[in-house]
This record gives C-alpha cells, sequence and structure tokens, in this order.
C-alpha cells in the first residue's frame, strides 16, 4: 500500500471515538503526523493505547466550544509539529426530540458545539494552514443538513450551517491555496449513533431509510476523508461529500 | 496487491482526455481495461500504456451512436475478461462548432448532443448492469459535467443532458442497491486539452476566472476521484453528484 499522507501534518478534532478515531488510525498508516483534540478525556487515554502510535501522534483535551481554550491550543499544536497541513473536523454532538420541547439552551449547545466550534478551530488554524504548501480543511456535517430528519431541527440547522460555512471557506481561501470540503455521512455505527436511536426506533428502522439498507462503518467516512485531504482531490474543493449509502441523492 | 487488482472496467470515449486519463489511472491501479471509442489510432496507443501498467486491454473502434459497435463491445468485453465490475460511462460532446443560442438552434443538434451524451450511456448501461445485478456488486460511474449544474449559455443540449445524466443515476442507483450495485456521477469541470492551446487568451482567462483554484486541471489531475468511486473505499457511496471543478460550483 503506497502511503499517501507521507509527512503531513494533521489536526484532528474529535478524534478519540468514531468517525475521528478510524480516521487516526488510517491517517497514521498513511504516513501521517497525527494531533488529536478529544473533549473526553477517558476516550483519549483509551484510544492512545489502542492506537499503539510513536513519536508521530500526541494527544490533547479539548473543549471547542472554549474559544480562548481553541485559540491557545491550536498554534500550541501546530508549533509543536512544525506547521499544520490538514485540519479534520470531526466533533459534534446529536439532540433530538420535539421542536415545542427544545429550550434556547439546547439550540445554543446544539450550534456551539457542531457549527461554532469546527468555525473556532478553522480561524485559528488558518494561520499555519496558509503557510502550507499542501493545506485542507475536512468538515465533517451530516446528510442531515442536506435532507432533514425527524425530530432534529436544531441538529439539522447546525450541520447544513457547517456546510455552507465550509463552502463559503472553499471561496475565501482558496486565493490562499487552501482547499476546504465537507462530509456528509449518513448513519454510521458508532456510540453516539447507538445513544442517538432512542426508545422508538430500532436499527433496523434507521436501516431501511438508506437505498443499500445498512448503516455505514466509521471507515466509510474515514475513507472518503482520506481521500479529500491527499493529493487525489488536488482540484477538488468546496464539495459537500455524502457517504450515506444513498439517501440523500446529493 | 494493487486496490483493483483482478476487476475489469468499461469506460466509453477512451480514446483521449478525461477517459484516457481514467483507463491509465484504473490500470495503475490494477485494472483490466475495455475501451471503446471513434478514434482507432487514440485507442492504439492508449492500449502501449495500459499494457505498460502491467494489464491487458481490448478496445472496440466505431461510433457509439450505432448500437451494434455498443453491442459489439460488450461482447468482446465478456469474451476477453468474463465479467464487469467498473463501468465508466464517459462518453459526450457538446454541439461544438453547431453550438448556439437556444433561439437559433435545430432539433437536428440537440438529438446528435443528447444521443452521444444521454443514450448512448442509457444504452451501454443497460446492457451491463443486469449483469452486475446478477454477480451482486458492481459500480457504475457517469460523467457528467459542471455544464448541467453553472448552465452556460450556448450549451442548451449538453447542459439538458448532463443533467438528465444526474437523473438517471439516483433512479438506477435506487433500483440496484439492493443488490449491492452504486451509482455515482461526477460532474467535472473544464480540463485542459489540446484544443485550449489555440484558444483566444481573453476566452482562457475569462475561463480561470470563474475557478476559485485559479487554474484549469489537467485531466490527469482530476480522475483519481474515479479510482476512489470504483474502490473498496466507495462502499457506503451510491446516488451522488461529485463536483471535480475547483470550486466553480458548489455542490
Amino acid at each position: 500500500m503506497s502511503k499517501r499522507l507521507e509527512n503531513r501534518k494533521v489536526l484532528i478534532i474529535g478524534g478519540a471515538a468514531g468517525i475521528g478515531l478510524a480516521t487516526t488510525k488510517l491517517f497514521l498508516q498513511h504516513g501521517a503526523c497525527v494531533a488529536i483534540a478529544d473533549i473526553d478525556k477517558n476516550k483519549l487515554e483509551k484510544s492512545t493505547q489502542e492506537i499503539k502510535a510513536g513519536s508521530q501522534y500526541t494527544n490533547h483535551v479539548l473543549d471547542i466550544t472554549d474559544i480562548d481554550a481553541v485559540s491557545k491550543l491550536v498554534p500550541e499544536i501546530a508549533t509543536k509539529m512544525s506547521g499544520l497541513d490538514i485540519l479534520v473536523n470531526c466533533a459534534g454532538i446529536d439532540f433530538f426530540g420535539p421542536f415545542i420541547e427544545m429550550t434556547p439552551l439546547d439550540w445554543a449547545m446544539v450550534m456551539n458545539v457542531n457549527l461554532n466550534g469546527p468555525i473556532s478551530v478553522c480561524q485559528a488554524a488558518l494561520p499555519y494552514l496558509k503557510a502550507s504548501n499542501a493545506a485542507a480543511i475536512i468538515n465533517i456535517a451530516s446528510g442531515a443538513g442536506l435532507s432533514p430528519i425527524p425530530n432534529r431541527t436544531a441538529y439539522c440547522a447546525s450541520k447544513a450551517g457547517l456546510i455552507m460555512a465550509t463552502k463559503s471557506l472553499a471561496l475565501d481561501l482558496a486565493a490562499f491555496d487552501i482547499r476546504a470540503n465537507v462530509v456528509c455521512p449518513g448513519a454510521i455505527d458508532t456510540e453516539l449513533f447507538r445513544s442517538s436511536l432512542g426508545d422508538l426506533l430500532t436499527k433496523e428502522d434507521v436501516c431501511k431509510r438508506y437505498a443499500l439498507g445498512r448503516i455505514g462503518q466509521p471507515q466509510d467516512i474515514a475513507n472518503a476523508i482520506l481521500y479529500l485531504a491527499s493529493d487525489e482531490a488536488s482540484y477538488v474543493t468546496g464539495i459537500a461529500m455524502a457517504v450515506d449509502g444513498g439517501r440523500t441523492f446529493h | 496487491m494493487r486496490p483493483l487488482s483482478g476487476k475489469n472496467a468499461l469506460i466509453s470515449g477512451a480514446a483521449n482526455g478525461i477517459g484516457r486519463d481514467c483507463a491509465i489511472h484504473l490500470a495503475k491501479l490494477g485494472a483490466n481495461i475495455a475501451a471503446v471509442d471513434r478514434d482507432g489510432d487514440g485507442l492504439a496507443s492508449l492500449s502501449e500504456l495500459v499494457k505498460n501498467e502491467g494489464q491487458q486491454i481490448t478496445t472496440v473502434a466505431g461510433d457509439c451512436l450505432d448500437k451494434k459497435v455498443i453491442e459489439r463491445f460488450v461482447s468482446k468485453t465478456r469474451d476477453t475478461f468474463g465479467s464487469f465490475d467498473i463501468l465508466v460511462n464517459n462518453l459526450g460532446q457538446s454541439a461544438r462548432e453547431n453550438k448556439s443560442e437556444f433561439v437559433e438552434s435545430d432539433e437536428s443538434t440537440w438529438r446528435f448532443v443528447v444521443d452521444i451524451s444521454l443514450f448512448a450511456t442509457m444504452r451501454l448501461t443497460r446492457l451491463i448492469a443486469p449483469e452486475m445485478k446478477k454477480q451482486g456488486a458492481g459500480r457504475i460511474i457517469n460523467i457528467s459535467s459542471d455544464a448541467a449544474l453553472v448552465g452556460d449559455k450556448c450549451f442548451v443540449d449538453y447542459s439538458a443532458a448532463k443533467s438528465g445524466l444526474i437523473g438517471f443515476t439516483r433512479s438506477l442507483a435506487r433500483e440496484l442497491a439492493p443488490d449491492g450495485v452504486t451509482v455515482n456521477t461526477i460532474c467535472f469541470g473544464t480540463v485542459a486539452t489540446n484544443a485550449h492551446k489555440h484558444l483566444d487568451p481573453v476566452v482562457l482567462a475569462d475561463m480561470k476566472r470563474q475557478v476559485p483554484a485559479g487554474y484549469i486541471a489537467n485531466a490527469e489531475q482530476v480522475v483519481p476521484i474515479i479510482g476512489f468511486l470504483a474502490g473498496e473505499g466507495a462502499d457506503y457511496i451510491t446516488g451522488q453528484s461529485i463536483a471535480v471543478n475547483g470550486g466553480r460550483w458548489f455542490l
């Protein structure tokens, strides 16, 4: 297997679980230097043991809704790696329930984690990405940002916001040779997904939404992120790539 | 082992441009190539390049407007390779020297453009899809264009045909999903060809201005998306339209 990210310096937010962890493993296999940041210290420790990586890997605790922490840690990481080529924003939360019961605080929390957080990280990373000659931003939104799913007004809106923010960044940052793309996963078999099923919905119900009749694996999304991060996608910018087993037909 | 080792890929319009670079790219990834095109000389030189990559190639020289050519292409590929894993419907053509604004256009021109850019793809796919369905696996990749998205002037027929490919893709993706066959569209932006060397520099500069990336890519730079969609990494992607256009249109 040829290594497609040899010595690329990568920051993966939300890298300790699910899609982020699959991406971290895949990127390390492809020769990248990877720093991961995650809010969950226990998961960071667990995934670090699982990865068994060497000196090309570091992990950091970060709450992306804390702008001060973001603007302090991102430069520290970039400085430690002597630069930053690729930023992957994987952190996100689910939130569901009838709209009538949603509080302003619920709405704000979802927007803070799923939209404001990744944008803060993009901004903090920008000076380092500008200095790279292979710069790419890959944000992870959701198929729910392209075509809505029931009882998730805030979630769908936050992901749609991230999709459009990414397209705007693609337009504005092209002048600096920074590419920006967004991946829109369907339901992916992660802890976050399993916790979001609730009492009324079974995994089988969810599978029926997808033409291929199954939900995805974290690896499916990691593969798409690898493509978008690599030189193979050098002319790809501003796209929303749906990896969803056939639901959004985007 | 290379990612597409043991896979057989059919590519229409493979002698030049994106089709040619696609064939070379898929061969580099380990696929055997079946190529059809009007340009026999182009197919002959492509054959050498594919063989240099250590892969087999079978070709049919002929006009895909002729149903018999498509049938011959399919039967020759079946006889040579035995099965079809990847189908890249790359064939298509705008009205070129006959292009005009719609209000001055002729139905004969529309018929040619839609026939070569949409119907030929449907005819070829009609022969391949049943076998992919039967084998329970397959990748169909339809090459559309940002003409389908942007709506350039004087390309009414071509835009209609290329938009048609997007609808064709979505509908077919639903039909074939239960049998493990994925169907996707790629919307390429303008790609640098030899013809660009003869273009008015003002026209060329205007083309570049429309692309945020600031340059017109070579075919070689854009075809890796086809390898990605044909490979294992894209198992979960179907029914999608993916733009590779330097940011000219945000899909």
